[in-house]
């Protein structure tokens, strides 16, 4: 163990003692947060009937949160086996004007696209191959967590070094909200800092119908976000990905909520305005068109969804239609990969209801190709265990099975305990037990 | 108590019988797919080949026995790499012949399908091809794949593939 690591884990053991402490004494009032600590383990011999090792991955996350004189002081840090992967310090203030202060501390920096698949766009450092990697192959939950992390961590070698500050202000003036993000962004490395400004300042108003009308101008970022350490959840940031200049890069506006000849219209499009993506429609790298329909005194429900994007690749479009009855909704997707070349399979049919307490989802998932994917979904909630189920079958209805997750998650008061396992069809892949303690 | 037993009981009975249904023995099976795709007179394109119903595929090898084959008279290949974390360890291109072979594998990883909320991706990209087109306009290329010599699972099981879904390259 590294210096460096043994250092970490002395804060993290020191911290959980100082909380502790002072809550027992009871002056703690000022002071919440969470502590959570997740072992997971894959077998070394996969697909042998013996298990004679394991690959470990352990993560720490500690967020704490000091409340004195209308600020918010939080610190949240987050240790692996390489140490501390990542370190967010926000300060927040709320005033007249609403004020959040976000300083992040990384060894390492992945900028990641909005498109479907979260395709990375740039990363530092790249051991190899990180960019143009579909992060959600490995962060969606038929990969194993240890995946992602034997894919980052070749990139969290370095010491942590200043990754991002990020200003968000909010003011609301004469009915409208006037919201500004500054980022300040590292991309480059400790010994060569390489930092990009970018800007996005925003304008929302609501009307008297509740219609709720938004534009925001992207100077020198474009949508998507940036993550580090390993990307999990707390370590994205989804404010924009920066771009190597500081000039308008795109312009969005939103509609929610307008309601006309009974329909309710959700609008956004994006405009290109900076770095050419050679879209389909010119100027235009995403418009999500959403109407929805309520009837029967909102036990009928009727959505249709239009998303064209052209943001990363070539232009795609998404046709979603969905029709639900109070609890049971079934669903209907339309995919154009590329609309160079016209095509409409239909890519997804998703049935979910919700029978006493049980939510069931089934999708079938189908591609021109031959590929079949079947996924069935089960949650509940009994008293104070919570249960998830996912299977899925590869190629087959319900032949071809291919893998089964169960997550289980127990709340004791203050303290959360979970299990998580992962099997292939002939091999454990994954096991995980992890607690969360908050305070 | 007694009413989670019974949900934990049903829920537990639902799992066991989709899985028995579903059966846990055999080898998987996958095909690959080549695309298609438009190029310019003398212009670069490119194609892939991407794995249908991956289970964790680790590696590919066209070669020595199968090769990707294509119409010299109308393509050329300049380079073969990987993509979504696979790597070419080696390639040999004859565009004489129309000919290409390789080997390649995801160091420390697997690909597998990619399952969304919104819409899966069932069909991942493993390998790019960089083409140029040396014919006029107007003419096209079949691109094929004769025979997979190797297709593994992160286990280094034997991944049968099963169809080779053909490509094309057409010069515009």
């Amino acid at each position: 163990m590294t210096p460096q690591r043994a250092l970490s884990w002395v804060i993290i053991l020191l911290l959980a003692l100082i909380i502790s402490g002072v809550s027992e004494k009871g002056i703690a009032a000022p002071f919440s947060g969470e502590i959570t600590v997740d072992l997971g383990l894959e077998p070394e011999s996969l697909g042998e009937n013996k298990v004679d090792g394991f690959f470990a991955d352990i993560e720490s996350t500690v967020r704490l949160t000091f409340s004195f004189s209308g600020l918010d002081l939080t610190s949240l840090s987050v240790f692996s086996l390489k140490g501390l992967e990542f370190q967010a310090l926000t300060l927040a203030a709320s005033t007249p004007i609403t004020l959040r202060n976000i300083t992040i501390f990384a060894p390492n920096v992945l900028e990641v696209a909005d498109d479907l698949f979260w395709t990375v766009t740039q990363a530092n450092p790249d051991p190899g191959g990180l960019v143009g990697l579909p992060l959600r192959l490995f962060i969606h939950e038929l990969a194993s967590p240890i995946d992602l992390a034997r894919l980052l961590g070749p990139s969290l070698d370095g010491f942590s070094v200043f990754r991002k500050n990020i200003i968000e202000a909010e003011l609301v003036f004469a009915g409208f909200l006037l919201r500004a993000d500054a980022l300040m962004a590292n991309t480059g490395s400790a010994s060569a800092p390489n930092l990009h400004p970018a800007l996005i300042v925003g304008l929302s108003g609501q009307m008297s119908t509740g219609t709720l009308i938004e534009a925001a101008t992207y100077f020198g970022a474009r949508q998507g976000f940036q993550c580090y350490g390993e990307c999990k959840e707390p370590e994205r940031f989804w404010q924009g990905r920066v771009m190597p200049d500081f000039r308008i890069e795109q312009e969005k506006l939103l509609i929610r909520h307008l309601s006309v000849a009974g329909l309710i219209h959700n609008f956004e499009i994006v405009f290109d305005l900076g770095t050419p993506l050679v879209p389909m429609l010119p100027g235009i790298s995403r418009v999500d068109w959403e109407l929805v329909a309520k009837l029967f005194g909102g036990n009928l429900e009727l959505r249709q969804r239009f998303l064209f994007s052209s943001e990363l690749g070539p232009a795609q479009l998404l046709i979603h239609s969905e029709f639900g009855i109070r609890n049971t909704h079934l669903a209907l997707d339309l995919m154009d990969d590329d609309l160079a070349i016209p095509d409409f399979p239909i890519r997804q049919i998703t049935f979910s209801t919700t029978l006493g307490g049980v939510s069931v989802r089934d999708i079938i998932s189908v591609q021109p190709a031959g590929g079949l994917l079947h996924a069935i979904l089960i949650e509940t909630a009994i008293d104070i265990f919570t249960f998830s189920s996912q299977t899925i079958f590869l190629g087959g209805i319900v032949t071809n099975f291919y893998s089964q997750r169960v997550d289980v998650l127990y709340h004791l008061g203050q303290i959360d305990l979970k299990m998580n396992v992962i099997v292939r069809r002939d091999f454990l892949l994954f096991f995980g037990v992890g607690v969360a303690w908050h305070f | 108590m007694k009413k989670i037993l019974c949900r934990g009981a049903s829920l537990g009975f639902c799992v066991a019988l989709l899985i028995f249904l579903g059966g846990c023995e055999g080898t998987f099976q996958a095909s690959l797919a080549i695309s298609h795709s438009f190029i310019s007179v003398g212009g670069t394109g490119k194609v892939r080949i991407a794995i249908v119903n991956p289970p964790d595929a680790k590696t590919l090898q066209i070669g020595p026995t199968g090769k990707f084959t294509f119409n010299p008279a109308i393509i050329s290949v300049t380079a073969v790499k990987g993509l979504n974390g696979f790597q070419v360890f080696a390639s040999t291109t004859n565009n004489v012949t129309g000919e290409v072979r390789f080997a390649a594998g995801f160091p420390g990883g697997s690909i597998r399908p990619i399952m969304n909320m919104g819409v899966s991706n069932v069909q991942i990209d493993v390998i790019e091809i960089i083409v140029q087109a040396v014919g006029v306009s107007g003419s096209s290329s079949l691109l094929n794949i004769t025979s997979v010599d190797v297709c593994t699972d992160r286990n280094g099981k034997d991944i049968i593939v099963t169809g080779i879904q053909a490509g094309e390259v057409t010069i515009q």
